[in-house]
């Protein structure tokens, strides 16, 4: 289970960084075109 | 007077003369407030890390992983850090946008309504006042355990060294003396490390012996001791868990937090500051984990909060030691900083009436309710009566309860109305704070689902459904929403906007070496020696 949970830590992070990059993805193609 | 409180009382001093200075810049309430708008990503960095992180994370949170919770404290560390990274993207920048001076504004304008405003400045008044006295008694402790001097002397000695500067200064003084204590405790955490580890028998030798820990069985195990919270591994991930996804919410919609993105420079820096605060927040956290559980190798007859101070006084050497007690004081002073600035400028700018007065009285007028409430935190603090716990209750999660359904509703819901996120901001804090005080009267220690943030969070969506319900969003309040979605002309930089989107590569690549470093250097070697 450690191992498990040590593993989830890594891969949340992960997932973060992609909703990370999807908020300033949209930045971009929302308002810059504007 | 030894050398640790010669360290503490020098660094304070400097603390102090520092924000003195910083104040000679603040000509405006825009000053004042939001430090000119002009803020760069390490000052946010610095201030929102050093404003989140109090005595709480170095004295409360390291003695519960003394105490056998470790695991659950880690996944309430990782988890909420990476909070600021939704709370950017989902709230903080488009209130930067706002150009709101205090989040209660920010509030009362996009809905409209001055109710809603000062209600919001009401429960945030409340709720920060509950951190500060919980600050200033954290600092006090630690000085007068580590001198011979009263508690209620220490109490006197750091209030004078927070409120003189905050008064004196605002926003650039806590900006600056913010990212300088940061620096303190950043570098306290670190060097700490090597120092106790060696002392608790090397990292691996370590992870050992915790494994098979006597004083504290399971201490690094996932089920945590099962004499600390709940007797079974499963409830206690599941309180884990669901606490760290309440904090990842208090650190993406609170004042304390979200006010630093009010003193931006530009929305870049506030998408780039979620990035290295989360990454900075992550580290020093985990740091300390780490060390609170090394330290019951080397002794495992302390008081868990005490821990930490025990190690800086006879594990660390000296430098090292004062360098870590100053790093937990200048914790606590930071976030007090922080907290008397955002009860100061919501008093003067929310709550009490404007009635034309111009900008320099308007500043006078800050600085004066400042005083007057830093006053009343003081005789709180130094009387320390014995019913001060009551107002403890509505600090921890009630403004996250009462204020995060309509914060994320206020940028993201077509149907919120003025009514709307004016009764579920009130219903969330009377169902939090109401049932805190509940269970805490009746001695109820209720399971997870049952938690008083869930009864404010449920509340304060039925409140927000029946008010929009009742009153429909108007055309004003519709328009209010929408020029929130639409970015500024300086926020249209290319070149600017492809730097922030870089940024999630070196996120991705802290999360990648994070993982690594909980399975390699945590989860396989405890694992070998549970096994062997």
């Amino acid at each position: 289970m450690e191992i498990i949970l040590s593993v989830a830590f890594g891969l949340w992070i992960c997932v973060t960084a992609f909703a990370y990059r999807a908020f300033t993805a949209g930045r971009r193609e929302g308002e810059e075109d504007r | 007077m030894n050398i640790y409180i010669i360290g503490i009382l020098f660094s304070l001093v400097v603390f102090f003369l520092v924000g003195i200075a910083a104040g000679r810049q603040v000509k405006s309430t825009n000053d004042y407030y939001v430090s000119g708008r002009n803020a760069p990503t390490l000052l946010i960095v610095g201030s929102m890390i050093a404003s989140f992180l109090s005595t709480g994370a170095f004295l409360g949170d390291t003695g519960e992983v003394y105490d056998g919770f470790f695991m659950g404290i880690v996944i309430v560390g990782v988890l909420q850090a990476t909070g600021y990274i939704y709370g950017a993207g989902l709230f903080g920048r488009y209130i930067r946008r706002s150009e709101a001076n205090t989040l209660p504004e920010y509030f009362g304008s996009r809905f409209q309504s001055p109710g809603l405003r000062r209600l919001s400045a009401v429960i945030m008044l409340v709720s920060v006042s509950a951190y500060l006295l919980s600050a200033i008694q954290g600092v006090s402790t630690l000085m007068s355990s580590i001198t011979s001097l009263s508690y209620p002397a220490c109490a006197v000695i750091v209030w004078l060294a927070f409120t003189v500067f905050t008064i004196y200064a605002g926003s650039p003084g806590v900006l600056l003396t913010d990212t300088i204590m940061f620096l303190v405790f950043l570098v306290a955490a670190l060097i700490a490390v090597p120092f106790i580890v060696h002392a608790g028998g090397g990292w691996f030798g370590g992870i050992a012996r915790l494994a098979n820990c006597e004083s504290m069985p399971g201490i690094l195990s996932w089920a945590g001791s099962p004499d600390y919270l709940y007797p079974d591994g499963a409830s206690n991930l599941a309180w884990a868990v669901t606490y760290g996804v309440v904090w990842a919410l208090v650190v993406a919609v609170s004042p304390w937090q979200t006010s630093r993105y009010l003193m931006a420079r530009d929305e870049h820096v506030v998408m780039r500051s979620s990035i290295w605060s989360s990454i900075g927040v992550m580290t020093v956290t985990v740091s300390l984990y780490f060390t609170a559980a090394f330290i019951r190798n080397i002794n495992g007859e302390l008081v868990g909060s005490q821990a930490l101070i025990w190690a800086a006084m006879n594990v660390l050497p000296p430098l090292i030691g004062i360098t870590m007690l100053t790093g937990i004081t200048a914790a606590g002073i930071s976030s007090a900083s922080t907290f008397l600035s955002l009860i100061g400028f919501s008093a003067a700018n929310d709550i009490l009436p404007r009635k034309g007065r111009d900008d320099r009285q308007q500043l006078r007028l800050s600085r004066w309710a400042m005083f007057a409430a830093s006053l009343v935190i003081l005789a709180l603090a130094y009387l320390n009566p014995p019913q001060i716990f009551v107002i403890m209750y509505f600090g921890g999660t009630v403004i996250a309860s009462s204020w995060g359904v309509v914060a994320i509703g206020s940028i993201w819901s077509k149907k919120l109305s003025r009514s709307g996120a004016y009764l579920g901001m009130l219903m969330g804090f009377l169902g939090c704070a109401g049932s805190k005080m509940f269970y805490a009267i009746r001695g109820i220690t209720p399971p997870v689902y049952l938690d008083a943030f869930f009864i404010g969070i449920a509340m304060s969506v039925i409140g927000a459904v029946i008010g929009s319900f009742l009153h429909p969003v108007t055309e004003a309040e519709r328009q209010c929403r929408a020029a929130l979605h639409t970015g500024s002309i300086a926020e249209n930089d290319r070149e600017e906007c492809r730097k922030d989107r870089r940024m999630w590569l070196v996120y991705l690549g802290f999360g990648l070496l994070a993982g690594a470093f909980f399975l390699f250097l945590y989860a396989l070697p405890y694992t070998r020696a549970v096994l062997s």
